[in-house]
């Protein structure tokens, strides 16, 4: 009762946030990231009726379908947010832009021959959880990278996306512990795991209602130079003067 | 089990970096304000926390001396407390600068297309080293006190001059792109 109570919550904030991201024509802005909630929002819908309403028996294929295109619009949100957070920044955006695109483009071409070369529902299913637990885990790596490069170069970012982050990375972050958890102590504590990963979800969803509101532009960043030479001298300098700080320092401690 | 604990750290890991990113200050961005403040540390370092006379009192011997032979053991010990207070604070101070002048490195560098990932992680280690060496110097200070090692004194005098120095040229080919002024102003690019 309590899952299904989350389920229908879960459904009308996707609901609101999608009416809000229209609303505040945010879906223009972050369309990878509506595509996402549009997904969701209708795979939870049809699943709910199908599951529900119908009592379709062949659910089950439907869901692992859906789950496979979720996956792969996951990674939409991931590159959403390099190149919104990233953009400005044209070093650290090429830093973070081209393990994204791998990972991306492994991902699109697992998910269009997976259906093809699947012997079964059942290896289906089993593939399907390694294939998520992976995929999540790649993911978790990407953007505890991001977050490190936002740390270290000093980035800051609008409300928008700092709640589409810290949503997605936290839902990502819970689930990549689940799935190890139940690797290893196994299907015991099924029910708490779901209901873990269920509210972990819905603050999510109540997240990025909360920070995708209204649009929220991101701060400007001044550039302190303009020209691209400038880069090679930069570092010259830069670094001339951490090795000439260092040795002396190395005497400083060892007297 | 391997598998378990790598996943478990990710996920950790994750969480964590989620948490630090919520509580994070923004700190100052790139452009004049970043490059007022590199400047700002530079003259720090040069005018307020490096300059030889002050390094050379920091640690004197001479006044070590003088305390030893007029004053109480309980007077003496005192003196050594305070100066050992002074020099931390001194190296902490140093080291916050340093700190200052790597952010407008980065303030600087994140801009460029042509930004080289080798270079900027090898800079990163060269920063992390010198950042290092400061904290050590702290560790030596705290442990040791700031009479110890005389050389100290003459060693730490240089590393200020080589550090000014070579800083001072890093911001002065910066400095034409900008009308800097002491007081911040906005970017006017050339």
């Amino acid at each position: 009762m309590l899952s299904l109570t989350i389920w229908c919550c879960g459904v009308l904030l996707e609901a609101l946030l999608l009416f809000r991201g229209f609303r505040a024509k945010l879906f223009l802005r972050y369309p990878n990231f509506y595509i996402y909630v549009l997904t969701l929002f209708l795979s939870d819908g049809l699943s709910y009726l199908l599951l529900h309403v119908l009592k379709v028996p062949s659910y089950d294929k439907w869901f692992w379908y859906s789950g496979f295109l979720i996956l792969f619009l996951g990674c939409g949100i991931v590159l959403e947010i390099f190149r919104h957070v990233l953009s400005p920044y044209a070093g650290v955006e090429k830093l973070a832009r081209v393990g994204g695109f791998a990972i991306l483009g492994g991902v699109f071409c697992f998910a269009v021959l997976y259906p093809i070369f699947a012997p079964s529902d059942t290896v289906a299913k089993a593939l399907y959880v390694r294939l998520q637990r992976d995929f999540l885990v790649v993911q978790a790596i990407l953007l505890v990278g991001l977050l490190q490069l936002i740390s270290y170069y000093g980035i800051s970012m609008g409300k928008n996306l700092k709640g589409m982050i810290l949503g997605y990375g936290q839902c990502v972050g819970t689930t990549v512990v689940i799935f190890a958890l139940q690797a290893y102590i196994g299907r015991r504590f099924e029910p708490a795991w779901n209901l873990i990963q269920q509210i972990s979800y819905l603050a999510a969803l109540t997240i990025w209602v909360v920070n995708l509101w209204s649009y929220c532009a991101n701060p400007v960043p001044e550039a302190t130079i303009g020209v691209e030479g400038d880069y090679d001298r930069l570092v010259a300098r830069t670094r001339n003067m951490v090795g000439a700080a260092s040795t002396e320092l190395v005497k400083v401690n060892r007297p | 089990m391997i598998q378990l604990i790598s996943f478990l750290l990710i996920g950790v890991l994750l969480l964590l970096s989620l948490w630090s990113f919520v509580r994070r200050s923004q700190r100052v961005e790139g452009g004049s304000g970043a490059l007022v403040h590199a400047r700002q540390a530079l003259n720090t370092l040069q005018g307020g926390l490096l300059p030889p006379e002050l390094v050379t009192r920091i640690f004197a011997r001479e006044d070590l001396e003088y305390v030893e032979s007029n004053t109480a053991k309980e007077i003496r010990e005192l003196f050594i407390e305070e100066r050992k207070i002074v020099a931390l604070c001194w190296v902490s101070r140093v080291r916050k600068q340093v700190l200052s002048l790597k952010r407008f490195h980065l303030g600087s560098a994140r801009f460029y297309a042509r930004l080289d990932v080798r270079t900027e992680l090898s800079l990163a280690v060269d920063f992390a080293t010198l950042l290092f060496a400061c904290r050590t110097l702290q560790v030596f200070l705290y442990f040791r006190g700031p009479y110890a090692a005389p050389r100290i004194v003459g060693s730490t005098a240089a590393t200020a001059a080589r550090v000014c120095k070579i800083s001072e040229e890093s911001l002065a080919f910066l400095t034409p792109v900008y009308a800097v002024s002491d007081s911040a102003v906005g970017p006017a690019r050339s």
